[in-house]
């Protein structure tokens, strides 16, 4: 299954910012992303791990072509579509979906859900009427919702409920790719199990890939098949999620996988947690990000930038890799 | 009537929950309710002043066949009478005409608001009496009738300003919030400069340039007021336009239109429609101030303006600033009163769901 094309491929994504200083200083650069790379194939799941601000949700804004990336390319099905107009790129929108991290603000309170579900069908199909609620009730008994759901409003629904409405809406248009903004991370636990269930299944049924980003190991090691961690808008380390877990190489990915909560104190790993937090992106500190909290850090490590390089099967951006 | 009341019963089921739990919080607030009802009647009494103040009666009958004068023009012929003219009703001989072969079924008022009481027994402005209810104006017009027809234009004159002024409101505010940046910038700056104009000063000139008719009129305030709601509806927007759901929609492919018409104009309607009862009692003042100034509706018109410049033109006829006070306050209150109770009804803090 993975000898498939690729469904999406991003070479080297970037998106900088620039920043207002005040009028005599010239705009400042935040590179919110910079240098991403991946492939990603049906069926598969590749979830973006890292701290607030490290641009996932940029990365996400790219890949739903809401935003164009300030260099590299982004290729849907073997087209680019990192330069492409305005035009073309919302005709290929609708095979980019997303579901929104709080599914309280990501339902309009004001529509009902037959609305809701029914307004990806009315934008990019000239479905009828009975068409169209056709696909939505099946739709929603596929993500298990009831019937009778239909003419209510968002309001009436709890969380997962509400989050099994976003991934409908999602997923309506059958679009290859849906990227999920940390889609449980505002659910109960209890719940957040019942949804990432919801997403294998469909998933199984469907073959619909996933971006799948979050901060939540626990849940990353249940669903992905890659993983791309990232610190300051660079991935740190990329691979299998087998070889990130069991044998992380960047001291970074290390730290996040000792930060996961364990209910056996014996289990614990011996890492201590990252003091401080990260640096600004607007004055990114020389020589590799993560030396100013990294616990192996040497002057090699705050004159260079160590770039992606490929160690033990996966790809780490450390000087010390082997080391780790 | 039971089919009307549970079609009315199966509308209020049909309405969102917050939209009903709105209704209910509007008719629990007893003063803006019944405010409301009194606006209502007083506005459907004015639009129907036709038949309540009139200088020709409802219904004719003379000769076995009936007449109706208030909706077409008879000559005095018709009734017997010598000249081919317009049969004036009120004139002794052609009603002692009809009256020796019919009758005639008057208004509860029998003047209209040009109609000028020739036979007042006192110079005019005459004080009330049992023919002019409420005393006549110094040209010697009954003032109740002016007062009836002057609360229809008032009103339908705000009504209307509003209604415009709030179509390019919102339609100015929704674009400059919902696009923002740079064209935000640019017509926030022109806001500024627009609002800081001397407003009553240039309707001055403008209208003493223009000869000021109900439309030109219109316009002219219009050139001002469209500015109340840009501020709170780009608000609205620029707050709304990075809502996950905008998002969402726009992921689906949803155009700017639609997005701003189906997801974000909801958002905006709230303040909007709590702003409207305030926005249309100003507009009812913005007129009156210019028809108290003598620059508004063209003279002869009945307007609470004119009737107030007379109240201050003749101190000894204190019936005419008074009644005109009087309808001008009541009206004024009773459109703040609903202001409130709508204000309230959409209080997101009594309406948690």
């Amino acid at each position: 299954m993975t000898e498939t094309a690729p469904l999406l491929d991003a070479q080297n994504l970037a998106r900088h910012y620039p920043v207002a200083r005040g009028w005599f200083q010239p705009p400042a650069l935040v590179r919110a992303l910079d240098g991403v790379s991946f492939t990603l194939r049906p069926r598969q799941t590749l979830a973006v791990v890292g701290e607030s601000g490290c641009g996932k949700s940029t990365l996400a804004r790219l890949l739903t072509l809401i935003e164009t990336p300030s260099s590299g390319a982004l290729r849907l099905r073997g087209r680019d579509f990192a330069q492409a107009s305005a035009h073309e790129r919302r005709a290929a929108r609708c095979q980019v979906q997303m579901v929104f991290q709080n599914p309280f603000s990501s339902l309009n309170p004001r529509q009902k859900i037959g609305a809701i579900l029914q307004e990806p069908l009315i934008v990019n199909t000239d479905l009828h009427r009975r068409a169209r609620e056709e696909k939505v009730r099946s739709m929603m008994e596929r993500v298990g919702l009831r019937p009778e759901h239909y003419t209510r409003y968002p309001h009436m629904f709890s969380g997962g409920q509400r989050q099994r409405i976003a991934i409908a809406r999602a997923l309506m248009l059958q679009p290859p790719i849906v990227v999920a903004d940390e889609p449980v991370s505002a659910l109960d636990v209890s719940i957040q199990a019942q949804v990432l269930n919801l997403l294998l299944d469909l998933q199984d049924e469907l073959g619909v890939a996933y971006v799948f980003i979050s901060h939540d190991l626990g849940v990353v090691r249940h669903i992905a098949d890659d993983v791309l961690v990232m610190y300051l808008g660079r991935p740190v380390e990329q691979g299998p999620r087998a070889l990130l877990f069991d044998d992380p190489r960047h001291p970074y990915t290390r730290t996040l996988l000792a930060a996961m909560p364990q209910l056996d104190p014996t289990q614990r790993r011996p890492w201590a947690p990252l003091p401080g937090e990260p640096p600004s992106p607007l004055a990114p500190p020389p020589g590799c990000a993560f030396h100013t909290r990294c616990p192996l850090a040497t002057d090699l490590c705050r004159a260079s930038r160590p770039e992606l390089r490929s160690v033990a099967g996966r790809a780490v951006a450390c000087h010390h890799a082997e080391a780790v | 009537m039971m089919s009307v009341i549970d079609r009315i019963k199966s509308f209020h089921l049909h309405l969102s929950p917050l939209t009903r739990r709105r209704l209910g919080q509007f008719r629990a607030n007893r003063r803006g309710w019944w405010s409301l009802w009194l606006f209502l009647l007083l506005f459907g009494c004015s639009l129907s002043a036709e038949f309540i103040a009139n200088d020709r009666p409802l219904l004719v009958y003379y000769q076995g066949a009936f007449y109706t004068p208030v909706f077409k023009d008879y000559a005095e012929t018709d009734f017997g009478g010598v000249f081919p003219s317009v049969a004036n009703y009120r004139d002794p001989y052609l009603a002692e005409l009809i009256n020796r072969q019919g009758w005639m079924l008057w208004p509860p008022v029998r003047f209209r608001y040009d109609t000028v009481n020739y036979d007042l027994p006192v110079p005019a402005p005459a004080p009330p009496s049992a023919d002019n209810w409420l005393g006549t104006d110094d040209q010697g017009r009954d003032v109740l009738a002016r007062l009836i027809y002057g609360l229809r234009i008032s009103v339908l004159f705000g009504l209307l300003l509003t209604l415009i002024s709030s179509l390019v409101g919102v339609a100015a505010g929704a674009v400059q919030g919902y696009f923002g940046g740079r064209l935000d910038l640019l017509f926030q700056r022109f806001l500024e400069v627009w609002g800081g104009l001397p407003q009553l000063f240039i309707l001055i000139i403008v209208s003493s340039v223009v000869t000021p008719g109900f439309w030109t009129l219109l316009l002219i305030l219009m050139l001002f007021s469209w500015t109340a709601l840009v501020g709170v509806v780009r608000a609205e927007f620029l707050r709304a336009r990075n809502f996950d759901y905008v998002r969402a929609a726009r992921a689906l492919g949803v155009g700017d239109g639609q997005i701003m018409f189906r997801h974000l104009l909801p958002n905006a309607m709230v303040a909007t429609l709590t702003f409207m009862p305030f926005i249309l009692s100003g507009s009812i003042v913005a007129l009156t101030a210019l028809d108290f100034l003598g620059l508004g509706l063209p003279p002869g018109s009945a307007s609470l303006g004119d009737l107030l410049r007379q109240g201050k033109d003749n101190l000894q006829a204190p019936w005419l600033g008074i009644s005109g006070f009087v309808v001008l306050a009541l009206l004024l209150s009773l459109l703040v009163f609903v202001g409130e109770a709508v204000r309230d009804a959409f209080d997101p803090r009594k309406n948690r769901l």
